[in-house]
């Protein structure tokens, strides 16, 4: 079954992760996703990064294969009137039309968006950028640390006095990417009701405030900004938090739900006079809803000795029997993909890849009970899919070869430009 | 036996039993296992669990007396019970939470 968006076109002009993974929601759903790249293609091509040495010239790259699987490529020069033919060709069948192009950028590529839900109206034209389509810095350049830091998370994490920590993961861009996704598929819905598309803008400014709903709704009520706490959550005041086990192993501890798993824990660890301390005699207090500072460095002190008394196995193998006590190992990248709850659910699934074999890979994510998506499959070539797409827009063989020689030599230029070759 | 204050731990000097004081009431306090004396270190005549208090203890729960007012926790199982002035103890329900849905 090719899932629940099967049928729907989108129209995908995207670079490196923000735009290209709200692309990849809709092709995990089984929509039809046509990448339109630039003759270079999109520069995540080429984004190699580190441990990449041992890899032959030819592997894909990983951002490129993270976000672009299931794709169709369709390479144009925007930048010339038969490649804004094409595009506007593609986009009087598209139902979807996705990017994270500038908008100053768009219009010289005649993609403004106005110019689009006038030219198309059942089109959903999703735009997603740095800062957000109004405000003096709405066409401001972005990457995705920028709106980390913009957007206050990167000033949440880290040890209290010491520089803030921004997290490992471009989290800024993904979850722009999921807003837009979101949006655009809201905009499909009311399209279905209404019969009108619409333009759709968010950014990744806005979804890092999505990510921190509650910690800002708190500092906002409050009037007093929640500020970074190490190892521990800013607006939980309690045992909740990372501590290292005897061997070094981190444990990130959340609540002991129960009074007597409570007991249980601290008889464990041989301090029971532990549970004599009146700010954790309850459930509520100990997932910090007293909120006050109340005897928290204290527990945190106890929390800390107590589990480097015990190693991992040790503390494991007691904590099997205890339900009611919420935990988990801090699992690195190597746990995580191969992490038994993972594979279940095909959240980490195998693709066999040009050049380098099989890998895991991020499934779909989603199980629909009637129309269950399939598993993603592997990265277009830069213009794979050109002549099929042309050919399927109505174009001539002589129009196809036109697009194909002007993105080979506008390719041919950037490599010389950047790379230094012929 | 001297009073007893939240916190302090004993031992069965009979069995296995180990117990912490959640409450105690004041004075003089009578508290056994097994049918006999606790102390803090588990010394003492030696001897085995009296037929009348040998119902065992059980890790992480909590005994308390009819009154109420002495709440202790297993930290260590033993065979022997627990008496307060040779009244046994009575295991301690366990709060269990309220459903939220």
């Amino acid at each position: 079954m090719p899932g629940p968006l099967e049928g729907l076109r989108v129209v995908e002009l995207g670079i490196a992760i923000q735009g290209p993974a709200a692309g990849l929601y809709f092709a995990n759903m089984g929509a039809e996703v046509i990448k339109v790249e630039p003759p270079f293609g999109d520069a995540s091509r080429y984004h190699r990064g580190v441990n990449y040495q041992a890899l032959p010239e030819d592997a894909l790259c990983s951002q490129f294969l993270a976000m672009n699987k299931t794709k169709r490529s369709l390479a144009l020069d925007l930048h010339t009137e038969l490649g804004q033919s094409v595009m506007g060709k593609l986009l009087e069948g598209a139902d979807v039309f996705l990017t994270n192009v500038r908008e100053e950028a768009l219009e010289r590529m005649g993609l403004r968006l106005t110019d689009l839900t006038a030219r198309y109206p059942r089109l959903v034209v999703g735009h997603v950028n740095g800062f957000g389509p109004r405000g003096d810095e709405a066409d401001k350049a972005m990457l995705d640390g920028a709106a980390q830091a913009r957007g206050g998370i990167v000033s949440m994490s880290g040890q209290p006095g010491a520089a803030p920590t921004p997290p490992g993961s471009a989290i800024a861009d993904h979850a722009g990417a999921m807003q837009l996704a979101l949006g655009c598929v809201t905009g499909l819905v009311n399209r279905s009701l209404t019969g009108r598309g619409q333009i759709v803008q968010t950014s990744s400014l806005g979804a890092q405030l999505w990510l921190q709903m509650w910690e800002l709704q708190h500092s906002a009520i409050t009037g007093v900004p929640l500020s970074r706490e190490g190892s521990h959550h800013p607006n939980i005041k309690g045992p909740y938090g990372v501590y290292l086990c005897k061997d070094g192993i981190p444990v990130l501890l959340v609540v002991a739900m129960t009074d007597e798993a409570w007991s249980d824990f601290w008889i464990f660890f041989d301090k029971p006079e532990v549970i004599l301390m009146e700010e954790w005699d309850n459930p509520g207090k100990r997932v910090g809803m007293a909120g006050t500072d109340d005897g928290v460095p204290e527990i945190r002190q106890h929390l800390r000795d107590a589990f480097a008394s015990k190693t991992f196995a040790e503390f494991e193998a007691w904590v099997a029997g205890q339900p009611e006590i919420i935990w988990e190992r801090v699992r690195g990248h190597g746990d995580v993909l191969t992490d038994p709850q993972n594979l279940a659910n095909e959240y980490v699934v195998d693709l066999d890849l040009p050049a380098t074999g099989v890998a895991p890979t991020i499934g779909t994510l989603m199980h629909y009970s009637a129309t269950p998506s399939e598993r993603p499959r592997v990265p277009p070539v830069l213009a794979a899919d050109t002549e099929d797409i042309m050919t399927e827009l109505g174009f001539a063989a002589e129009d196809v070869q036109a697009v194909q020689d002007r993105c080979e030599a506008v390719k041919a230029e950037m490599y010389a430009a950047l790379l230094g070759e012929p | 036996m001297a009073g007893l204050a939240a916190g302090k731990r004993l031992k069965s000097t009979v069995c296995n039993t180990e117990i912490m004081v959640i409450a105690a009431p004041g004075g003089e306090v009578d508290l056994t296992c097994g049918g006999a004396p606790m102390s803090a270190d588990g010394a003492g005549n030696g001897g085995n669990v009296a037929a009348d208090f040998a119902g065992g203890t059980t890790l992480g729960k909590r005994y308390t007396n009819e009154e109420g007012n002495l709440e202790v926790l297993c930290v260590k199982p033993g065979d022997g019970s627990l008496a307060l002035g040779g009244v046994a103890l009575k295991l301690k329900d366990a709060k269990k939470l309220p459903k939220t849905d």
